[in-house]
């Protein structure tokens, strides 16, 4: 929150290997792999990691194989508020708008010299950006409103790059054909609503139709608690649409979480799905996984058990937890 | 809610959607007081009560019948600690009445006033099948005391009020110390001097308001509930030593992460909590020992536990009681941890909670005597794939309409319509 422009900060040098946030999203979740983006409060966040969801003593050691970079965004009311409230650009959402497309404009620039094989000094904000110019570093862009997706798609094709994914997308709902018509996932909560003004409206079978429109639709989490549950939002979801008539089969709803999700990352050829030649990252659960009444009892992450419900030795229990009250019992 | 029902039927308006004597019959019925289900059950509402709920039930004649076949059939949920009605939109401080940071009292405070029917909130809980709850205050940053909070429903008239003042809310743990000025001790030496207040033992430079003194005496005479906010087992234990020190305190605790570790203790204390069902996270050095088997455990000690959400989304999400308990039954099927069984986990949204905070005679189950309030569900109320169909309260037939079942309908197709969305209602 020192400047809304600042793609030159990467979140894996603020990873914590040892959060014990990893342990619960393993046992509780089956999640296998997660991406960490930095805050919404400055325009460009930051560039975010993907992570395989084992336990190392470094961030390094964690690092999804070969997973691109991705650019964390944000619209609307977080950086108009956290820099309006000093009387800062941008105190507005036309500001975004102007301090986006200044940056970008400057991004196009320091890209056209490197493309020339001119020389440059090293710009770490600019590095960033040309990467996304390039199609090397995925666009994951929080943003809420439909109306402002829409701005941002405008400016994406004015700059020559691509948006990946919108995160929150409250109103998705609204835009879904212009979504798919460019080729945008949406990750999405299935039922959070109301906390700020534009989430305001946020509606229960957001991700229903976002799928039901063709485009790509992913359960999120953005939240500590949530990565646990994201079977259980899919679930949530999956049934409110039903109740309108959206009759998407369970497995089809399963990609919210496994494949799409993955594509969105730029991994979908590694792993989110169980074909052949992709990496073991597996979850045995104890019942049907839309059931809120089901748990995972195993989850392999490239081949290797990393979780056994029936096995206590195969828990994960972070540094900070052992010798601590419960010492990790997250069950 | 009781005030317009009445004027209503003084003018003879018996319209349906005032009905308030109604049987629900045939559905697999849900009593809440964590009895099983019960197969082909009715419940008989009558003047807005329940007057019998079971199987072979005689239906006067005359009454109007639903037909529940292949449904379940539940009291409305009570939501065990939440900030329902409070907020139109947190982020927005007009319409957020949780806490008052530049006010001049802090127990005097009543927030009965300040619940809003027409806050989304109240039809987007009510939807999902909560009818009542219970309603705090927050403390503002540089008090313990919150002030006093009440017991509401959710319905779409404009009385929410079932029980104005029924508690007063206290922060303690790492967040009361912090509002005390910096530690716990801090903590208890504002406590008891706001006691001796009340009590008219005040020195010559109170701490108190002479409003928020008197506002006190209820509680400090066991006449007011008082629900206190802590999280760690230290913390639960000096809340438990304060009441040996003050017997006549009527002490809830709400939160308590920890509570799995004191809970014998609790349970001889005979005090309930309204524990956050989920926490599992060390997310400060007073929730390092949180676990999702805390309310299994507190249940097996003999503690009083119903489920409540302090500080988890606690202005918006109580549509969240019935996943919350759904999640406590499923670790009764992983080994090692604790959870509830199906109709205990029920019992921990329905009849505990009303219990904890002295209204099991009232609401919280489909006993006898018990308001009307009854929702019938298209599945298992705890199933993810499940929802409300029906919501009575007070045997008043509610609307399920939200704002945001609203926006789905009008943009379900998505396709170009002749006119803007703007004209499609």
């Amino acid at each position: 929150m020192t400047n809304a422009v600042r793609p030159e900060v990467w979140a894996e040098h603020s990873v914590w290997p040892q959060d014990p946030g990893f342990s619960r999203a393993l046992a509780n979740g089956g999640v296998t792999a997660l991406q960490i983006l930095p805050g919404s409060a400055n325009l460009f966040g930051g560039r975010s990691v993907t992570l395989k969801n084992v336990y190392a003593n470094t961030v390094q050691g964690m690092k999804f194989p070969g997973a691109p970079y991705g650019l964390k965004m944000a619209c609307g009311e977080n950086p108009k508020r956290t820099y309006g409230g000093r009387g800062q650009m941008p105190q507005t959402r036309m500001g975004n708008m102007a301090v986006n497309r200044a940056t970008w404009i400057r991004a196009v620039d320091y890209k056209r010299k490197l493309d020339k094989g001119e020389t440059v000094t090293r710009d770490l904000q600019m590095e960033t950006l040309a990467g996304v110019l390039s199609g090397e570093i995925l666009v994951h862009n929080h943003c809420y409103r439909a109306d402002e997706m829409a701005q941002v798609i405008d400016m994406a094709k004015e700059f020559g790059y691509k948006v990946t994914a919108f995160h929150h997308a409250v109103e998705a709902y609204k835009i879904a054909p212009l979504l798919k018509e460019n080729d945008i996932c949406s990750a999405m909560w299935a039922d959070w609503w109301g906390f700020k003004m534009e989430a305001y409206d946020a509606i229960n079978e957001n991700i229903p139709l976002v799928h039901k429109a063709g485009a790509c639709a992913i359960v999120h989490s953005d939240d500590a608690n949530g990565i646990q549950r994201l079977n259980q939002e899919a679930a949530k979801a999956l049934a409110d649409g039903r109740r309108v008539g959206i009759n998407i089969p369970d497995e089809v709803a399963w990609t919210w979480l496994s494949f799409n999700p993955a594509k969105a990352l730029g991994i979908a050829d590694k792993t989110g799905s169980l074909k052949p030649g992709k990496m073991a990252d597996v979850v045995l659960w104890n019942g049907n996984p839309l059931s809120v009444y089901t748990r995972p009892e195993k989850v392999w992450v490239d081949g290797a058990l990393m979780f056994d419900a029936k096995d206590p030795k195969r828990r994960p229990v972070s540094d900070f937890e052992l010798g601590q009250p419960g010492e990790g019992d997250v069950k | 809610m009781m005030r317009a029902l009445v004027s209503a039927l003084a003018l003879g308006a018996a319209s349906p959607a005032l009905a308030q004597t109604l049987a629900i019959t045939g559905s697999k019925l849900v009593i809440g007081d964590g009895s099983a289900p019960i197969e082909n059950g009715t419940v008989l509402i009558i003047n807005g009560r329940v007057t019998a709920a079971g199987k072979g039930i005689a239906i006067p004649a005359g009454t109007e019948t639903v037909d529940a076949k292949g449904k379940w059939v539940t009291p409305g949920l009570v939501a065990g600690f939440t900030r329902v009605g409070l907020a139109g939109v947190d982020a927005v401080d007009p319409s957020n009445d949780t806490a008052a940071n530049g006010a001049a009292f802090q127990i005097a405070i009543d927030i009965a006033p300040a619940i809003n029917p027409d806050h989304p909130a109240m039809a987007i809980t009510r939807a999902a099948g909560v009818t009542r709850a219970i309603v705090s205050p927050d403390a503002a940053s540089g008090a313990i005391f919150g002030g006093q909070g009440a017991v509401i429903d959710t319905g779409s008239d404009a009385d929410p009020i079932t029980k104005p003042r029924a508690f007063m809310f206290v922060e303690y743990g790492e967040s009361g110390a912090r509002r005390a000025g910096g530690s716990r001790p801090a903590w208890f030496a504002g406590f008891r001097a706001a006691v001796a207040e009340a009590r008219g033992l005040g020195g010559e430079n109170p701490l108190l308001r002479k409003q928020d003194a008197q506002a006190l005496l209820p509680v400090v005479n066991g006449q007011m509930k008082l629900l206190v906010h802590a999280e760690s087992a230290n913390d639960i234990r000096g809340l438990l030593s304060l009441k040996r020190e003050f017997p006549m305190l009527d002490l809830v605790i709400v939160g308590a992460a920890e509570g799995w570790r004191v809970a014998d203790a609790l349970a001889a204390a005979k005090v309930p909590i309204l524990a956050s069902a989920l926490t599992d996270l060390p997310n400060s050095f007073e929730q390092l020992g949180s676990t999702q088997s805390n309310v299994g455990r507190m249940k097996a000690a003999g503690v009083t536990v119903g489920i409540g959400m302090i500080d988890d989304e606690d202005t918006r999400q109580a549509q969240y009681s019935a996943q919350y308990a759904g999640n406590l039954v499923a670790l009764t099927r992983v080994p090692g941890a604790t959870g509830l069984d199906w109709n205990a986990a029920f019992a921990a949204i329905s009849s505990k909670p009303a219990e904890a905070i002295g209204m099991g005679g009232e609401i919280g189950s489909l006993r006898p005597g018990r308001r009307g309030d009854v929702v019938i569900w298209d599945g298992d109320p705890l199933e993810l794939s499940s929802a409300a169909q029906a919501v009575w309260i007070d045997g008043v037939k509610q609307s399920l309409s939200t704002r945001q079942t609203r926006l789905r309908d009008r943009y379900a197709d998505p396709a170009a319509e002749a006119l803007p969305k703007a004209y499609v209602r």
